[in-house]
């Protein structure tokens, strides 16, 4: 008996068990540095994505002061398109819905949505939506359940959820469900966590997630749980891959949005995103011994903040569907749906 | 940017232009030059690895300038770039209004992604821009055996490829594939890949494209117990199995407690695993019909 499962062995001696919160900040604000060049990059096509994850995990991390906040904000309005009304992820780049809802996010974090052109934003978004409700990133045309996640994410933001067809949006979504309880990228897609989180996200946000029925909850929890891998405690995000630290996330936070987050092993799983972090240089990688990258750093923050094994002082509460600190929900009086 | 600079991109843009096969590896250079690149007869390029940094940097500060807009030198450029820093889609954009514009060639460009897909068979938005060309050209040029080509051979570069497996979906529905005909495909790809559950669950999907019955569910259950005789051991038949059940309870109506309890004596057949264990449970589960036993 026992064939092994797809997995990694975990070196326990070796690795840190113990949350390195000052070198995880002295690991993103040296990125913050990086990022406060005009030097063009190889990362330059999703760098707003990462100001956002930097900002948000030294947030949670209670060190948001640590970074230059107005360059940042100068950057956010350089990348703005007034044409479109979207945002790209780096200037003279073209914008996309998914640095949009990053630009969205990081402005409402550093207090500054009155720089938001909110009809214009609106009006990006809107033209976005297709007859069947689905929506395209940008004006070439591809359709993904990532992108209604994040036009509704951006219009519950600034408050302006009317100004597209929710019920055409909501039907789009649930024709992406399939028969295992999961959601793929577009109808009859392969189940994949990310796009679970993206869909079950939208149903929040949406306040209709008693589309799904009981069984279908059962039936996603299952796949969901199926995810935490035996012996690392880690989760991958689709069968027989390894497990990687941003599953944590995507995997837990869908848990969370059902309201089973206690089906997952979460002693095991927080070891699993403690030994994943580097001691030398701070930060997270995808899993132990690989290098970290501020990607898994904030997922593996957010990971165990859902987990609730550290005291607001040292993790602050992250919200499990916008991916933002909790008191700025609040502070907005945002309201979502959790079961 | 100089001139030299130029005609460094302006070289290597011609070079991946007719080279048949691109790799990166790192390349020593010295104090007196840089090696950028090293070309074997015009069929293999070797980029360096190490020069990445550099190249990507000269390619962007020549795109996002005044003076190099003109359509031949955009795609000189972005053909460079790509290679570098496949994500970009900035870049795929300017590729998408220069195949408008009609200076790049479809055939050509088609011949340019495959060997770009050699070099990045998990790129996504290689797949989201081969898709777009596929719809810019006559569906009658499209050659079916080409694109499916593809399909397996990025598949088999990178395991439970996520992307590749999307497009197959796409392809089989834009260019009207026959259902049976590549099921039949897809069975002798798993004979092969039997690990990979992203082609298990395509499978499943071609399943669902059919007007299913008992008959149909019937004959696949077979087969996945005749493989499971041998290779019990593997994850993706477990799951798959779990995937028929799912499938046959979504679609077919039939004495649901009878089919469970048919299967779990089926489990007891097999030598006892993790997998068998793990299917043994989901079933009991299935089986107490609210549900509410699922996780303790
Ligand atoms: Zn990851």
């Amino acid at each position: 008996m026992g064939t092994p499962q797809r997995d990694i062995t975990i070196d326990t001696s070796k690795v840190p068990k113990d949350l390195l919160i000052e070198k995880h900040c002295a690991f993103l604000t040296g990125y913050g540095h990086s990022h406060n060049t005009y030097e063009y990059g190889t990362t330059d096509y999703l760098r707003m994505s990462g100001i956002y994850w930097l900002c948000t995990c030294l947030d949670l991390l209670h060190s948001l002061k640590l970074i230059d906040q107005e360059y940042i904000i100068d950057y956010i309005q350089k990348c703005y398109d007034k044409n479109s009304g979207g945002y790209s992820p780096c200037p003279n780049h073209d914008p996309h819905l998914l640095y949009t809802l990053s630009a969205v996010q990081i402005l409402v974090q550093l207090n500054r949505i009155d720089l938001i052109d909110k009809q214009n934003l609106c009006s990006y978004i809107k033209q976005l939506q297709q007859d069947d409700g689905s929506f395209m990133g940008d004006q070439w045309g591809e359709i993904d359940t990532r992108f209604s996640f994040c036009a509704i994410a951006c219009l519950k933001l600034i408050d302006s959820l009317d100004v597209i067809d929710i019920d055409r949006a909501t039907n789009f979504i649930m024709n992406c469900l399939n028969f295992d309880g999961g959601f793929g990228c577009i109808p009859g897609a392969e189940s994949h966590a990310g796009q679970i989180y993206c869909c079950l996200g939208f149903l929040s946000l949406v306040q209709r997630l008693d589309n799904l029925d009981l069984s279908t909850r059962n039936m996603l929890g299952w796949w969901l749980c199926e995810r935490q891998l035996d012996k690392s405690g880690g989760l991958n995000g689709r069968p027989e891959k390894l497990p990687d630290v941003c599953y944590s996330w995507w995997v837990l936070a869908s848990l969370k949005i059902l309201g089973k987050i206690q089906w997952i092993n979460s002693e095991k799983l927080s070891k699993f995103i403690l030994a994943s972090q580097d001691d030398e240089t701070g930060g997270c990688a995808d899993r132990p011994g690989n290098i970290p990258d501020p990607f898994h750093t904030l997922f593996g923050i957010t990971g165990l903040s859902l987990l609730n094994i550290y005291d607001e002082n040292i993790i602050k509460k992250v919200n499990p569907v916008l991916c933002m600190p909790e008191y700025i929900i609040q502070k907005m009086g945002i309201k979502m749906q959790l079961l | 940017m100089s001139l030299t600079d130029w005609s460094l991109l302006s070289l290597l843009s011609s070079s991946i232009e007719q080279c048949k096969s691109i790799e990166f590896m790192p390349l020593t250079s010295n104090d007196e030059y840089i090696v950028y690149c090293y070309c074997e007869e015009n069929i293999y390029l070797c980029l360096n690895l190490f020069e990445i940094k550099s190249i990507v940097k000269l390619c962007y500060s020549f795109i996002f300038s005044k003076d190099y807009q003109e359509y031949n030198q955009l795609n000189i450029l972005t053909r460079v770039l790509l290679c570098y820093v496949t994500e970009c889609l900035t870049s795929w954009n300017i590729r998408r209004r220069l195949v408008l514009s009609g200076t790049i060639n479809i055939q050509k460009e088609l011949q340019f992604l495959d060997i770009l897909l050699n070099l990045k068979p998990k790129s996504e938005q290689l797949f989201r821009y081969r898709r777009w060309i596929l719809k810019q050209e006559n569906i009658q040029k499209i050659s079916i055996n080409k694109e499916l080509e593809i399909c397996d051979r990025t598949a088999e570069k990178h395991f439970i490829n996520y992307a590749s497996w999307l497009y197959r979906r796409w392809i089989i529905n834009y260019l009207n594939i026959n259902i049976d005909e590549e099921l039949e495909r897809n069975r002798l790809w798993l004979e092969k890949n039997l690990s990979d559950s992203s082609a298990f669950s395509f499978r499943a999907y071609l399943l669902s494209k059919k007007n299913l019955n008992e008959n149909i569910i019937e004959h696949e259950l077979k087969l996945n117990e005749n493989m499971l005789k041998f290779y019990y051991d593997r994850e993706s038949l477990w799951i798959y199995r779990q995937t028929l059940i799912f499938l046959t309870i979504k679609f077919l109506s039939i004495d649901k407690k009878q089919l469970l309890n048919k299967e779990l004596d089926l489990v007891k057949t097999f030598e006892e695993n993790f997998f068998s264990n793990k299917y043994a449970r989901l079933l009991n589960i299935l089986l107490s019909s609210d549900g509410k036993q699922f996780r303790n």
